[in-house]
């Protein structure tokens, strides 16, 4: 976390995953390290502003998704203990990464400030504010301009 | 209503190289080049992601400049030496990037492939023996939501070290 700005930025990232069985490893580790970079992007860019119930920011120029230089390294390791209903023993595999990441990267800047926050993402203005605990605008509720 | 004296509201002919071969289109001058290429050339390899360029899956080359063909209107090609991704494999024998994206899983869903894989083309064309760092820049302006950039980069240095068995 950069200390001026509280942006954050995940530098490793190390993915221990029971799966069953690997049936494709190149596959398998593919599906992992893709729901662990959504995570990221749920937990520090992924920011979406509401206004009369229709998303604001809903365009690629203004909805922050990872790019190819905001992912770190990602480590991803597999554990086969079995699964009796799958085939050969595996279990699915396409929404589990995505169950973990965030919450482990709040985890870490809460390590870090001493500061608890139980919403993501976390981007820097939201860490500034509790840093601070000035009360900034807030970003998750446009008010309406006119009724609807 | 069409009005020939307004600029670009009639369709005339626009000829350019597209993957080594001369091409006459008849289309409006500002249509965008990414519907050109799907629709009048019928090269649906190059995919439309978010029409505005940010996301990079329309990228093609247009005279060795990576360009997102979303934003070209077609006139401003006209007299170009456009590659697209079908321009890449000769016959049955794919590029070595491509094989390579094979070979390490860096394809899941393929709507960034094309793109990605032109991308990747042109940073080995300028720099043959990229580091990481300059790979993760190289790709930085093509977008993929599901492999998260690792085997990319993966097929990409591999491809960069003649790597790529057949």
């Amino acid at each position: 976390m950069d200390l001026t700005t509280y942006s954050v930025k995940v530098q490793d990232f190390v993915a221990l995953q029971e799966i069953g069985k690997v049936l494709h490893p190149v596959l398998a580790k593919g599906q992992i390290i893709g729901g662990v970079a959504q995570a990221i992007g749920l937990a520090l860019y992924e920011k979406v502003l509401w206004q009369d119930g229709r998303m604001l920011n809903g365009q690629m120029t203004n909805y922050i998704m990872p790019a190819s230089c905001d992912l770190p390294p990602i480590r991803v390791i597999f554990e086969e203990i079995g699964n009796p209903h799958g085939a050969y023993g595996a279990k699915g595999i396409g929404e589990l990464p995505m169950d973990g990441p965030a919450p482990a990267i709040v985890n870490a800047v809460v390590d870090a400030l001493g500061i608890a926050f139980d919403s993501v993402p976390l981007l820097p203005e939201e860490i500034l504010e509790a840093v601070t605990s000035r009360s900034i605008a807030r970003t998750d509720n446009v008010p309406a301009e006119s009724p609807c | 209503m069409l009005n020939a004296r307004i600029p670009g509201s009639a369709k005339q002919e626009i000829s350019f190289t597209v993957n080594g071969s001369p091409r006459t289109i008849h289309a409006f001058p500002m249509a965008r080049l990414l519907d050109v290429l799907r629709e009048d050339l019928n090269l649906i390899g190059t995919k439309e992601g978010c029409g505005e360029g940010e996301c990079g899956s329309c990228s093609i080359l247009m005279d060795d400049v990576l360009v997102n063909s979303c934003l070209i209107p077609a006139l401003q090609a006209a007299g170009s030496n456009i590659v697209t991704i079908e321009g890449l494999a000769n016959d049955d024998r794919l590029h070595p990037l491509q094989k390579a994206f094979l070979q390490c899983g860096a394809a899941q869903c393929g709507i960034c492939t094309p793109g990605m894989i032109l991308a990747a083309a042109h940073l080995l064309e300028n720099t043959p023996k990229p580091s990481i760092e300059e790979i993760r820049e190289g790709l930085s302006g093509n977008l993929c939501r599901c492999t998260g950039y690792l085997q990319i980069f993966e097929a990409v240095e591999k491809a960069s070290r003649n790597e790529v068995a057949d």
